[in-house]
């Protein structure tokens, strides 16, 4: 006859083991708990927050609404009046805004040199330009040479370079003619 | 067949039974809850952003509504006028030949002759090639205004000037035309838009009063043109 025995001795590691496990599973448990509350109680301030602030937001809009609906002949003007102050802008973009850069130069070489005269000038609205400068004395021709390397000149362009360099008798007199070419830096 | 679980563990499982439902509720929530919760978050952020985003731009209305109805000098509709002077909204000949004498008055450059180039006109700009007469400082003086100071926005895409050529100079202007929308894209400062008329109505107003504080001198110069036919 075979009975069914419990051997205490044998099982008792087994048993305190699985007691252990279900100790760590508890104390998992509660940290785990413990972790996701704080994050739900965090969060869920976070979004009562929004919500009020969702809220706020709403009612502000409305009452803007409400004054804007007293004055919605003038809202239109002035959304109107917004957009062609845009087409503006845009349109101005076609401009070579020719005189300040004009001036630029102008007042560059009246520094420079006396006798340096800007004889022929071209300015597109992509700020590309060329001009010729006309000298009679080759002295005048090497002091503006000297001021066009400067930095105090160099500082209003992109990029500047000599296209070419001319000399021509006019009437027993030499003249010299330098032409440059480049782009401006944009003035704001 | 039927498994045999052992007492003890049965003993055990049934005394932590509580334990087990939570754990199962919480690897349930640990999917659900997070995800809700971040989800709820980012669009009510979303939904904030756009409110107020459309506030800003209602308030910059409202606020700007409110300086003009505040300042007895200032009102809507010369704001309206200005622009649309500057930039009409269909194409009008009549102002183009009217400030172009504007501009000839106030800079003393004389303007012989206006052609429209068609080819290089659009459907919001007309090309003009002007022919004019001057010597230097007036023609300096139209390059000077002749953006706003005729009470049109003129543009030249590209100038050529030619110490040599004052008499008979010739260039290309262009005059535009635009309906003006009612869309609105993205937000805008109306307040700046409002400033940055102030600052052309600044110019245009200085070249119309130098044009007053110039007329007698001009009368003296040379003839000026009062029709613009």
């Amino acid at each position: 006859m075979r009975t069914d025995r419990t051997n205490l001795l044998v099982s008792k590691r087994g048993y305190s083991d699985v007691i252990k496990y279900f100790k760590i599973f508890k104390i998992t448990l509660i940290v785990i708990t413990i972790v996701i509350l704080i994050f739900s109680l965090s969060v869920g301030y976070l979004i009562f927050l929004q919500s009020q602030k969702l809220e706020g937001l709403t009612q502000e809009k409305q009452k803007n609404l409400q004054l804007l609906s007293a004055k919605k002949e003038d809202e239109v003007k002035l959304i109107k009046i917004a957009n062609k102050t845009k087409d503006f802008e845009i349109f101005s973009k076609d401009d070579a805004n020719f005189y300040p850069y004009y001036e630029i130069l102008n007042q560059s070489f009246s520094l420079s040199s006396e006798s340096a005269n800007i004889e022929n000038l071209n300015i597109e609205k992509d700020r590309k330009f060329n001009f010729s400068l006309s000298f009679s004395k080759i002295e005048s021709l090497l002091e503006t040479f000297k001021f066009i390397e400067s930095e105090n000149f160099l500082k209003n362009f992109s990029t500047i370079y000599l296209k070419s360099l001319e000399t021509q008798d006019k009437q027993d007199v030499k003249l010299y003619r330098i032409t440059f070419e480049g782009v401006f830096k944009e003035i704001k | 067949m039927k498994i045999k679980i052992n007492p003890y563990i049965k003993y055990l499982i049934i005394e932590n039974i509580y334990y087990i439902l939570i754990a199962v509720l919480l690897v349930v929530s640990i999917f659900v809850i997070p995800s809700l919760m971040l989800n709820t978050y980012s669009k009510n952020a979303d939904n904030i952003s756009v409110l107020e985003k459309e506030l800003q731009e209602i308030s910059s209305k409202k606020n700007a509504l409110l300086f003009l109805s505040s300042t007895s000098s200032k009102n809507i509709d010369e704001y309206y006028n200005l622009v649309s002077s500057l930039i009409p909204e269909t194409e009008n000949y009549f102002t183009i030949i009217y400030s172009l004498n504007n501009l000839s008055e106030s800079t003393n450059f004389n303007i012989t002759s206006y052609a429209l180039n068609l080819k290089e006109s659009t459907g919001n700009k007309i090309s003009i090639q002007v022919t004019g007469v001057g010597n230097q400082q007036e023609f300096l003086n139209f390059l000077k205004e002749y953006n706003l100071g005729g009470g049109r926005l003129i543009t030249a895409e590209s100038i050529k000037l030619n110490s040599e050529e004052f008499a008979g100079i010739t260039l290309k202007l262009n005059f535009y035309s635009q309906k003006a929308s009612l869309s609105q894209q993205g937000s805008i400062d109306y307040q700046k838009v409002l400033n940055k008329i102030d600052k052309i109505k600044d110019k245009i107003k200085f070249n119309f009063q130098s044009n007053a504080n110039e007329e007698e001198i001009v009368i003296e110069e040379y003839p000026t043109k009062t029709s613009p036919f």
